[in-house]
């Protein structure tokens, strides 16, 4: 048993996997013999299914007939900040929040970098879907992202990322208009022209 | 290319029968060109390009020398493009606006055409690919190779019979396809009611109607020239677009739309946009592609110059390095 961990950090880190063998039979140890350390246990897990449910289950729960498990959890959430704010490495500020998991990573942080990054890649797949769709269809049929208040998008391109506007979309369609300034357009043209833009779409998206 | 054959009238060769390779350039473009003016068909349209797909149905009609034709979009934002002629209505349902506008290009085919066989041929190759079946048809397959780097090649399925062009591919200067249409599906000769199709394009109740009004104009008046012309490629026409809400991003205080000067090389046509330059709307020159068609912008002294063309790169680098404004 590390000489160094508190039963409650031991704990911690079992719950997020971070325990090793030693810890484990320590915290085997501590349960067996102590129910506060089983309550603590228990807390965690609590708390981390907490976390790690839907945020609408989440405001639900608070709001719902659970209140009182709620704060119950958050009166438990605040004295264990005392008991174990005592940071392992001590450069770290626990006081912005009241969830402190000073060993290793927090069970909850794990999820949140992963939504984080999950958010990364579908604004990533958003940009990528909007550069498709703005390409040559319309912005008002495009994400959101789209009709922020400057028209303005940034799309994933093979040339990198770049800013489009609503008034290159009219440029566009303004060219395609004379697409047909061409031998071979001029049969297929049209049809290529018509099933491919959108005329005026960004004029009618905010030209209202 | 310098067939004897190629000298005969493009009409006067007989449909079927006539075996395609004594047919010029000059008779392959016109046979695909009138095709499209006297054939009734009902289809749909897949485009690509870009990693997108969209597709429509198509309806279109002739009647002595009146064409109407519909299309639906059935990808994307629902539109419904109706043009008679040269006159072209879009109604986009979700906004609820109508948009009428002449498309001059349509007219423009035979004169631009018939001037300009000889620099298509200037800077096209053509060759045959053989005969492939495209949605039900049997098609003629037409290669058009440029001779320089500065324009895209086209690989064009003709429809056997009567010459009308059922797919078309765009190839960049490494000969890879970077665009493609094509009917996917397409009943030539079909029942297509004339009065029915323009009943539906005159009903614009409901609708706010849009009319851009586009002024004539040169790009001399304007005090635009290009300082060395851009090989095969001929200024076509020059308009001052009108100024829209999205044009000016809100903020509608210039009051003047951008100067729109096209070119073509018979083929391939580019657009120069020319407007005051903004800071705040203007921030980073940019190059885009998208399928075929391409996009660079440039700062030059108090404008901002949007070039688009279904050409490489590198052909409007030339344009906007040729720009000057000499006033």
């Amino acid at each position: 048993m590390k000489s160094d961990m508190t039963t409650p950090e031991i704990l911690s880190a079992l719950a997020d996997g971070q325990a090793s063998a030693q810890d484990l039979t320590a915290a085997l140890e501590a349960c067996g013999q102590d129910h506060a350390a089983l309550d603590c246990w228990n807390t965690y897990h609590l708390i981390g299914d907490f976390l790690r449910s839907p945020a609408d289950l989440r405001a639900c729960t608070a709001e719902g007939g659970e209140i009182r498990f709620v704060s119950r959890l958050g009166e438990r959430l605040a004295q264990e900040a005392v008991v174990m704010a005592v940071p392992a490495n001590a450069g770290l500020s626990p006081a912005s929040a009241d969830i402190v998991h000073h060993h290793g990573p927090a069970s909850n942080d794990g999820s949140f970098r992963w939504k984080l990054l999950a958010g990364v890649a579908s604004l990533a797949a958003v940009f990528a879907i909007a550069w498709n769709a703005l390409g040559l269809m319309a912005p008002a049929s495009g994400p959101e992202l789209a009709q922020a208040s400057p028209p303005q998008i940034v799309v994933t391109s093979p040339q990198g990322p770049v800013v489009r506007d609503a008034r290159l979309e009219e440029l566009l369609a303004a060219h395609r208009q004379f697409g047909a300034a061409s031998a071979l357009q001029d049969s297929s043209g049209f049809l290529r022209n018509a099933t491919f833009e959108a005329p005026a779409n960004a004029q009618a998206g905010s030209g209202r | 290319m310098n067939y004897v054959a190629a000298q005969v009238p493009p009409f006067t060769v007989p449909p079927a029968a006539s075996p395609a390779e004594v047919r010029s350039l000059n008779d392959w473009l016109m046979r695909m060109h009138q095709a499209s003016f006297n054939r009734s068909y009902v289809g749909t349209f897949v485009v690509s390009a870009g990693g997108n797909m969209s597709s429509a149905k198509i309806w279109h009609v002739c009647e002595g020398a009146q064409q109407v034709e519909r299309v639906e979009t059935l990808t994307g934002a629902p539109r419904s493009v109706f043009r008679h002629n040269d006159q072209v209505t879009t109604f986009m349902p979700d906004h609820k606006v109508a948009r009428s506008e002449k498309r001059e290009s349509l007219g423009l085919f035979p004169q631009l055409f018939e001037s300009a066989d000889s620099r298509i041929a200037d800077f096209y190759k053509f060759r045959q690919e053989g005969v492939e079946r495209v949605a039900g048809v049997d098609a003629d397959i037409i290669m058009l190779i440029p001779k320089d780097q500065l324009r895209f090649g086209y690989r064009v399925w003709s429809e056997r019979k009567n010459g009308l062009v059922v797919k078309l591919q765009t190839l960049d200067t490494d000969a890879k396809i970077i665009e493609e249409a094509a009917f996917s599906e397409l009943q030539l000769d079909a029942p297509v009611s004339m009065n029915q199709l323009l009943q539906m394009m005159g009903k614009v109740q409901g609708y706010r109607l849009d009319k851009p009004v586009l002024v004539k104009t040169t790009a001399a008046a304007e005090g635009w020239a290009l300082k060395t012309p851009v090989a095969g490629f001929n200024a076509i026409s020059c308009f001052k677009r009108p100024a829209s809400a999205a044009g000016s991003a809100g903020k509608g205080a210039t009051g003047e739309g951008p100067l729109q000067w096209i070119f073509s090389d018979g083929l391939a046509s580019v657009s120069i946009f020319v407007e005051p330059f903004e800071r705040q709307r203007h921030v980073r020159e940019s190059a885009l592609s998208l399928g075929a068609t391409q996009t660079l912008t440039r700062h030059l002294d108090t404008h901002w110059i949007t070039l688009v063309g279904e050409v490489p790169v590198a052909t409007l680098k030339l344009f906007a390095g040729a720009l000057e404004h000499k006033r």
